[in-house]
């Protein structure tokens, strides 16, 4: 089964936070699915290509043109503003405060 | 014009009503809102009624239809899932992480459909960021099987095909990445198409996984199906997956293959036995049935389970809380990371943080190959096998689901019991293909069963044609 440990690493690398009484129902039931998926272990892929996608190879291009929005649209789903700007918390800071 | 209720009508009909003026649009949309009011208390297939715009939308497609402006939607009131936008209507994703959000554009089929006069009486509710198989996993609540009020409607579209199976709209839309459009049709009693991938735009979706993800119509039968996928389909500049492709129809003689795979164990009896008489109607009107083989079929869940949460993984890392979706009071947060952290884990609901992880997990040096990269060449191996099934047949047949529509609360403990739900339409969006699911007969307690039709790379046209006549025949029957 995958570690305490492990969860809560993936936890951080996902940016999510993990109270203590939940690890045990994670694990499980992510284990639970890493067992599934495990089938494809049993196939030989070693010359097979990969499939990341299904569109068409080539590129698809437009005209860089500006076009007219209104700014309010964006601005009203902002959680913080300042002077029509966006505002967020300290980005600097020591990790230990 | 005898029909008493509106609400019964398909699209075909009610377009013809209009046209005709036996009705006007307001009097449609008017009868629509009234039978959401009384019945959407019980099946909660909404999210947001909007009743208003909708009144709006009528009065404007009365216009057009005045001036002689008609399209085949115009003026037919519809729903639309929750994870599509529509300007200025709230949309949530069924997540507590947009409760808030106002839609700031329009998607591109909304475009689409806002041009021809359509109007949209709400939105629908469905598994967070779809990501579910029974609308269980919605933040708000779950939606209810309009056929039986203790069974789930199905998932993630789930709130969609309870729609329209209640009547509640006359069609709605969808999103399908591993079977949200064709499993909720086949719970509901109706019928669901997920187009090929790239024949219709997805700008405008909140996106899952996006090399599967595709938007699609939940309708009362085939012809529906059609007109609204005509409505939508093409390329679109905002959407460079999205292409204008000739969809193709040349049918001689009627090959169907029924793949030995698909009936297995862990198919249900009583779905069995539907798929079966489907088969034998086809071979009534005189189609060669071809048993085929697609030997990959056994890891398709295991693939999609990797694919698919490693591109949420992805998609959703944008949900930080600062330019939309905020959970969390400013005081909670002193530096900018636990304004990710408090949103993230406060917005998400159990399941999509289970895939974010699963996904970030495959995704992470040491397992990347193990895991991502195995599954890209298995699904390699999938598309293949349907390409070698096309070359002897038209279109493959088999079930929607293996199961039968099953209780709320039943499989909500078990992660892998639910994922199985989706075993037989998860492998239509590795390979990228078009798949229709119909009615096709019912349990003995009376639930609806489905029948899946595949179809290959752009031949809806086909597929759709297929589809219809069986739909002719069964329903005659």
């Amino acid at each position: 089964m995958i570690s305490e440990e492990e969860i809560r690493n993936i936890a951080k690398l996902s940016y999510l936070e993990i109270k203590d009484e939940e690890i045990d129902e994670i694990r499980n039931k992510f284990s639970s699915i890493l067992e599934y998926v495990k089938k494809l272990q049993e196939l030989d892929v070693s010359d097979i290509a990969e499939t990341a996608n299904l569109s068409k190879t080539e590129n698809v291009f437009r005209g860089d043109v500006a076009k007219e929005k209104d700014p309010e649209d964006l601005l009203s789903a902002l959680s913080r503003k300042k002077d029509n700007y966006m505002q967020v918390k300290k980005i600097l800071y020591n990790e230990d405060n | 014009m005898k029909t008493t209720d509106l609400t019964k009508l398909t699209i075909a009909e009610a377009s013809a009503g209009l046209k005709n003026g036996d009705f006007t649009s307001v009097e449609l949309t008017k009868a629509f809102l009234d039978k959401i009011k009384e019945k959407d208390k019980e099946i909660n297939a909404y999210i947001t009624v909007t009743s208003e715009t909708a009144m709006e939308q009528a009065k404007h497609a009365d216009e057009m239809i005045k001036n002689k402006e008609i399209y085949p939607l115009t003026g037919i009131p519809c729903a639309i899932k929750d994870n599509i936008l529509i300007k200025g209507v709230k949309c949530t994703a069924g997540s507590k992480f947009l409760e808030n959000y106002i839609a700031t554009y329009n998607a591109t089929v909304i475009e689409k459909l806002e041009k021809m006069g359509a109007v949209f009486l709400g939105k629908t509710n469905l598994d967070e960021f779809a990501m579910g198989s029974s609308c269980e996993n919605s933040a708000f609540f779950p939606t209810k099987n309009p056929r039986d009020l203790e069974r789930v409607p199905g998932g993630s579209s789930g709130g969609s095909a309870a729609a329209v199976a209640a009547d509640m709209c006359v069609y709605a839309l969808g999103s399908d990445t591993g079977g949200s459009i064709r499993q909720p049709a086949s719970f509901c009693g109706i019928a669901g198409l997920k187009p090929t991938y790239g024949a219709v735009s997805r700008y405008g979706l909140i996106a899952y996984a996006s090399s599967l993800d595709q938007i699609g119509p939940l309708t009362k039968n085939v012809t529906d199906a059609k007109i609204v996928f005509d409505a939508i389909k093409g390329s679109d500049p905002m959407d460079s997956t999205s292409i204008n492709s000739e969809i193709k129809n040349n049918l001689d003689k009627l090959r169907i293959g029924v793949p030995k795979e698909y009936f297995a164990e862990g198919l249900d009896k009583e779905v069995e036995k539907a798929i079966k008489e489907a088969i034998d109607i086809y071979k009534e009107l005189g189609a060669e049935i071809v048993e085929i083989s697609l030997p990959m079929s056994e890891y398709a869940l295991a693939c999609y389970y990797i694919i698919a949460p490693a591109e949420a993984s992805a998609n959703l890392a944008r949900f930080d809380g600062l330019r939309y979706g905020k959970t969390i009071k400013d005081e909670e947060a002193e530096k900018i990371i636990d304004i990710y952290l408090k949103n993230r884990t406060n917005g998400f609901g159990k399941e999509v943080k289970k895939r974010i992880m699963l996904g970030t997990y495959t995704l992470s040096s040491g397992y990347y190959d193990a895991y991502y990269k195995k599954a890209l060449k298995a699904r390699t191996l999938i598309k293949q096998d349907f390409e070698k099934a096309f070359e002897k047949v038209d279109v493959i047949l088999g079930p929607v689901a293996p199961c039968l529509p099953f209780k709320i609360g039943e499989k909500s403990d078990d992660p892998m019991s639910m994922y199985l739900a989706d075993i037989y339409t998860v492998s239509v969006n590795l390979a990228g293909l078009p798949g229709i699911s119909i009615p096709c007969g019912k349990s003995e307690s009376g639930l609806p069963i489905g029948m899946h039709l595949i179809g290959a790379p752009f031949e809806e046209e086909k597929l759709l044609s297929i589809a219809s006549l069986f739909e002719k025949k069964y329903d005659n029957k």
